[in-house]
């Protein structure tokens, strides 16, 4: 019963799909290859070939005119640090203008990022604290998700990780580590007196450590342990928050501020830029480390 | 002298970009990883060699030749090492590695 039941499914379906009729049957598959896809304007006019060679070359000379387009444009930017650059509105001048004056820093954009426009910078640390958090939630390992399969890989990785195969790397990680992590420090420290700052000094921070992590896998764990990782990154977010809202409350109510904006150019001046450049640093750093640490091992 | 400079420098930029272009198309020519390795790591020694020798010809300044020379130590010293790495971790997870090629 059931069979028959099936088999004339079959036949209703393949009546409607027009069997038994006059014009042939074509399925969704042959229609859409029979339609011109819609990017090939030059359907039919040229061989297939020929098509081909056609896209190929207005590919290319469309490449060639968007990179000459940019390149032109380069050309008509204003040259760096000229006297006549274009102050684009009263915002801006007023940063150019008074920024040394007010904040202290002759690095003008950090005067921009961490005073004036404080409150985003301090948004965008904790943009990166709920991403590292996010990523912790998903990937984390411990012992309630390991299965034998991630203990093999671990075995492996182990295995690359040793001694007798790292050779090479940890030579010469031993010779560069102190020049990154010396640079790194240096890119924080002067934020606030040249190019650099809290998130370009922390990513090198953070770099160095991931480059040592793979020289030397165990050292780092030791130091950059869960609880050292959590004290850090908190510890740097606190601080930045409270700096932040210290520096908005004498800003805003026009009272004396004890942290004074000292002389520019020397390395204690520019009030709290110089501390909170190395909290930024310090969170950049320990989310890079983290996010790698967790892609690659699941744990810190 | 400014002339003969430019032309010197822009002719070795060149050649270095000639080598990339080389290095680039070697990686999309060879087959196998270890010989596509092969072929970037050109571009990590000898490509960024002869354009940062076309560029300190083109600025003539002792402070920027040291800079220079000090990127291309750092370029030099990881480059090779950062090839090695991945070409030795290549070698011991792929288990075919032997039918490619030979490998002590």
């Amino acid at each position: 019963m059931t069979k028959n039941i099936k088999e004339r499914w079959r036949q209703f379906a393949a009546w409607v799909n027009g069997a038994d009729s006059d014009t042939p049957v074509v399925t969704p598959e042959e229609k859409r290859a029979a339609r011109p896809h819609p990017l090939r304007f030059l359907h039919g006019m040229l061989s297939e070939k020929n098509e081909m060679r056609v896209y190929h070359i207005f590919s290319v000379v469309m490449c060639l005119v968007f990179t000459g387009t940019l390149l032109l444009t380069v050309l008509y930017l204003p040259t760096f640090g000229g006297a006549g650059n274009p102050t684009e509105n009263e915002v801006m001048e007023r940063y150019v203008e008074k920024g040394i004056e007010e904040v202290g820093a002759t690095n003008l954009i950090s005067n921009i990022i961490l005073v004036y426009r404080g409150f985003d910078t301090f948004g965008e640390s904790c943009v990166l604290f709920l991403a590292a958090t996010c990523v912790m939630i998903l990937l984390r390992k411990d012992e309630k998700n390991t299965t034998a399969y991630d203990l093999a890989e671990r075995a492996e990785d182990a295995e690359i990780e040793s001694e007798e195969n790292t050779t090479v790397l940890r030579s010469v990680v031993r010779m560069l580590m102190p020049v990154i992590l010396l640079f790194g420090v240096y890119v924080l420290l002067n934020g606030h007196l040249s190019p650099g700052g809290g998130f370009s000094g922390g990513a090198i921070l953070g770099a160095g450590l991931i480059l040592f992590e793979n020289a030397f896998g165990e050292k780092v764990r030791r130091f950059m342990s869960e609880h050292v990782y959590h004290f850090i990154k908190v510890a740097a977010l606190y601080f930045y928050g409270f700096t932040m809202i210290y520096v908005f409350f004498t800003g805003a109510n026009g009272l004396h501020s004890i942290i004074g904006t000292g002389i520019p150019g020397m390395i204690f001046s520019a009030g709290v830029i110089m501390p909170i450049n190395v909290a930024v640093g310090l969170e950049v750093a320990c989310t890079m480390y983290a996010f790698y640490a967790f892609f690659s091992k699941g744990e810190l | 002298m400014m002339l003969a400079r430019a032309i010197v420098g822009s002719v070795l930029v060149c050649l270095g970009l000639v080598v990339f272009c080389i290095s680039l198309i070697g990686v999309y020519r060879f087959r196998y990883v270890l010989n596509r390795m092969h072929a970037s790591a050109l571009c990590d020694t000898l490509g960024s060699f002869l354009v940062m020798l076309g560029l300190a010809i083109l600025f003539w300044s002792v402070w920027v030749t040291l800079k220079l020379a000090c990127i291309l130590a750092f370029l030099w010293i990881t480059g090779p090492v950062a090839t090695h790495r991945t070409t030795k971790v290549e070698v011991l997870t792929d288990e075919y590695v032997m039918e490619e090629c030979e490998v002590e």
